[in-house]
Formats: C-alpha cells, sequence, structure tokens
C-alpha cells in the first residue's frame, strides 16, 4: 500500500486530504494486497479466512508477549481472567477478533460495501445535530471497526471529516487516504496546534460531520479517568472544540456483530459549554467521565474488539 | 501596532487565563506554542476562538494561519492585514 495522494487534490499548507471525484469500483488492485483480495471477494478466500485468522491468533498469543500482557490485563479487568485458561482463551479470541476486523476493514477498502449488513441505532441524534446549523462533533474510539463506522456514516447526507492525529503509521495513513477517496470524506491530520484547531472549528462551522478519537491522549493535555478498574489518561482536545464551536456532540460506536455484520450506535452527548472557564479542566473531567462510562460500557460488552494494543493504563500491566 | 500587540497580550493572559505571567512580561517575538511561552493544544482552540470572537476573523487560510500563529508579533500583524480586508 502506497499513500498515492497525487490524485486526491492534497492541500500540503491545510494538512487536508480533499476527496475527488469518485473515479470508479475496482480500487482493489491499489492495494497492492491481493492477497486480501482473495480472501474476502471470493468464496474459497471466505471459507478459508477462519483457518488462516486461527494461526494468526495463535502467533499472537504464543509469540508475542507484550501484546499478551495487555490481554491478559484487559480480561482481568473485564471479569475473564480469573484462571489462566480463561485468560489465554480470552487473548486467543481478543486476537482472532482483531484479525477478523482487520479483513474485513480491507473488505471494505477494496470496494466490497456490499457484503456488509449494517444495523443502526441512535443515527437520528446525528441527523438532529446537523439541524442546529454547527455541524456535529462525532466521538470515537479504538473500540471496534472505524472503516465500518466510515460505511454506516455514508448513510447520512452530510459531508464528513476524520480527524488523524499526525503520528500514525505510514500503512494506517495510506489506508485511511484510500478509504477517503472511496468514501469521499476528508482527513485532517492534527498536531495539536493553532492551525490544525481552526482547521476542525472551520470544518464543523461548515456543517461537517467531524469524527475525531477521545480514547489516546496527543503529547501533552490529557485527564485521567476512571475506567475498567484503573484510571487511564484520555484526551480533552475534542471537548475544548466542543465548547469552542458549540457543535451537538454524539459517542459513536461501530460494533462487530457476526462476520460482516456491524451495529452502529449513536448517543447524543449534548452542546458543551463550559461552567467557568477559569476551571476548565473540571469540565473536562466532567465531559470525559461521561466518555469513559459509555466507553467501559461497550468494552464490557465487546472486549475482544478493544484496539488499544499497548499499556492503556500505564506502565503497570 | 503597539496599541494591537498591547492588546493581544492581555487578551491571552485573560483569557486563557494565565497565572505565571503578566501582559507586560510576554515578549512580542518569543514563539507561542512549544517553546516561549508554551501553549498548548487547549490554548490553541482559545486564541483561534479569540480571533473570532474579537477580531471577527476566521482563520480559513491554513498556510498563512501557521505563519500567524507564531508570535505575538506575528499574530498582531495577522490581525491588522485580515481586520482590513473583513
Amino acid at each position: 500500500m502506497s499513500a498515492q495522494t497525487a490524485s486526491a487534490g492534497e492541500s500540503a499548507a491545510s494538512g487536508t486530504v480533499a476527496a475527488p471525484q469518485w473515479e470508479g469500483k475496482r480500487r482493489g488492485g491499489r492495494l497492492g494486497n491481493s492477497f486480501f483480495v482473495v480472501l474476502t471477494r471470493t468464496a474459497v478466500g471466505r471459507a478459508l479466512a477462519p483457518f488462516f485468522l486461527f494461526w494468526v491468533a495463535l502467533y499472537f498469543l504464543v509469540a508475542v508477549p507484550k501484546t499478551r500482557r495487555v490481554s491478559f490485563d484487559l480480561a482481568r479487568r473485564v471479569g475473564r481472567g480469573e484462571s489462566a485458561l480463561g485468560r489465554l482463551s480470552f487473548a486467543f479470541r481478543h486476537f482472532y477478533t482483531y484479525g477478523a476486523m482487520l479483513i474485513e476493514r480491507m473488505a471494505l477498502l477494496g470496494g466490497g460495501e456490499e457484503l456488509f449488513e449494517i444495523e443502526k441505532h441512535g443515527e437520528e441524534s446525528i441527523r438532529e445535530g446537523l439541524e442546529e446549523g454547527r455541524g456535529v462533533l462525532l466521538l470515537s474510539s479504538h473500540l471496534g471497526n472505524w472503516e465500518a463506522m466510515a460505511q454506516c456514516l455514508s448513510c447520512i447526507d452530510a459531508p464528513v471529516t476524520l480527524v488523524m492525529y499526525d503520528g500514525v503509521q505510514p500503512q494506517v495513513k495510506a489506508a485511511l487516504e484510500s478509504l477517503a477517496r472511496e468514501r469521499s470524506f476528508d482527513v485532517l491530520y492534527t498536531d495539536g496546534g493553532p492551525v490544525s484547531a481552526a482547521g476542525i472549528l472551520s470544518a464543523l462551522r461548515q456543517g461537517r460531520i467531524v469524527g475525531m478519537m477521545a480514547d489516546r491522549t496527543l503529547a501533552g493535555r490529557g485527564v485521567k479517568l476512571p475506567f475498567l478498574g484503573g484510571l487511564a489518561d484520555f484526551s480533552v482536545g475534542p471537548y475544548s472544540i466542543a465548547a469552542a464551536s458549540r457543535a451537538p456532540v454524539v459517542q459513536v460506536f461501530a460494533m462487530r456483530i457476526a462476520s460482516y455484520r456491524y451495529a452502529f450506535h449513536g448517543f447524543s452527548m449534548g452542546v458543551m459549554e463550559y461552567r467557568d472557564r477559569r476551571r476548565k479542566d473540571e469540565d473536562f473531567e466532567r465531559w470525559g467521565a461521561r466518555y469513559a462510562e459509555r466507553l467501559e460500557e461497550f468494552t464490557r460488552r465487546y472486549p475482544h474488539q478493544w484496539g488499544n494494543l499497548y499499556p492503556f493504563w500505564g506502565d503497570s500491566v | 501596532m503597539e496599541e494591537l500587540i498591547a492588546e493581544l497580550k492581555q487578551c491571552i493572559v485573560e483569557s486563557l487565563h494565565l497565572e505565571d505571567i503578566t501582559p507586560e512580561e510576554i515578549e512580542t517575538d518569543a514563539p507561542l506554542f512549544v517553546e516561549g511561552l508554551g501553549l498548548d493544544s487547549i490554548d490553541a482552540v482559545e486564541l483561534v476562538a479569540i480571533l473570532e470572537k474579537n477580531y471577527g476573523i476566521q482563520v480559513t487560510e491554513m498556510e498563512t494561519a501557521k505563519a500567524a500563529f507564531e508570535t505575538v508579533g506575528t499574530l498582531a500583524a495577522f490581525v491588522v492585514e485580515n481586520r482590513q480586508q473583513a
């Protein structure tokens, strides 16, 4: 996969990749990864995928101790880690699910949206939010499958901008830009600076749906919140954007129900206004706690779809 | 311009609730972000909001914005230029 942005009309100065006219469906080859195309688009491939996933999951379980420890820790936190066998089977299923979602991501990137069934719950909170005319800020997380999220959003008739941290790995960047071209949404890279802030506020002002992740901190400002039996750092940037823009905020999830079947959930968080501008940290903590609480609820329901495969609660793992 | 610079410094201290520094102590040509004044991502959002609220400037040209937010001096120049066009 290469970051072929030349055709995307990228404005390097603004850090925004704008989606051009949709040029055609056969994008699978662009990925340069016929393996995934076979795995997802052919009957043989789809029959063999579980076999492939089994060995990949086993590999991670046996040969990658750092990731295994992360999964064991998560198992304990969601009450599945009482016994060694419990932790092992949790971790295996965790890695298997991660792999299955990765394959399904590739299927979407390859233009296979007809393979998917999406159930929608609470999407009206986005439509209603758009009516207020200040855009809608979606708060997402690394639980579930964000590509499926983009698929869910395509049914709402409003332009979408996804905010990504500039430090993501090149392959993720390339995959994202490829998907952006497919689904006609913009990507805005943020570095936490004023130019990024202006870009995000501008996008909301234009009435766009703007998606931000709120479960990881950009270097610097964060807030420690209770989450799954410990304290973890969550970002506060999205809340300052919410307060400055007065855009309605919706917390969203795209959870895997079964193979190629996803459920979208949207929960309105209202419009955020500071109680006391001198004590913003208190408001950040209040709003963050609501977000973390809902995230905990969904993580307990779908723990194998946890995608923060690093010591989320610090180096205590 | 001097008046505007003083005004901006006052605004920055007040709106960003900077407790350790007075407007007079802010160096006109010191960096605003990371180094110098050391403003962070939350302050960035506030600063953009200040430009909009106090000076009616909506930052849309990202290339010029980058240079504008370097110091108080560059910010003042940016305000003067964009105020005239408004």
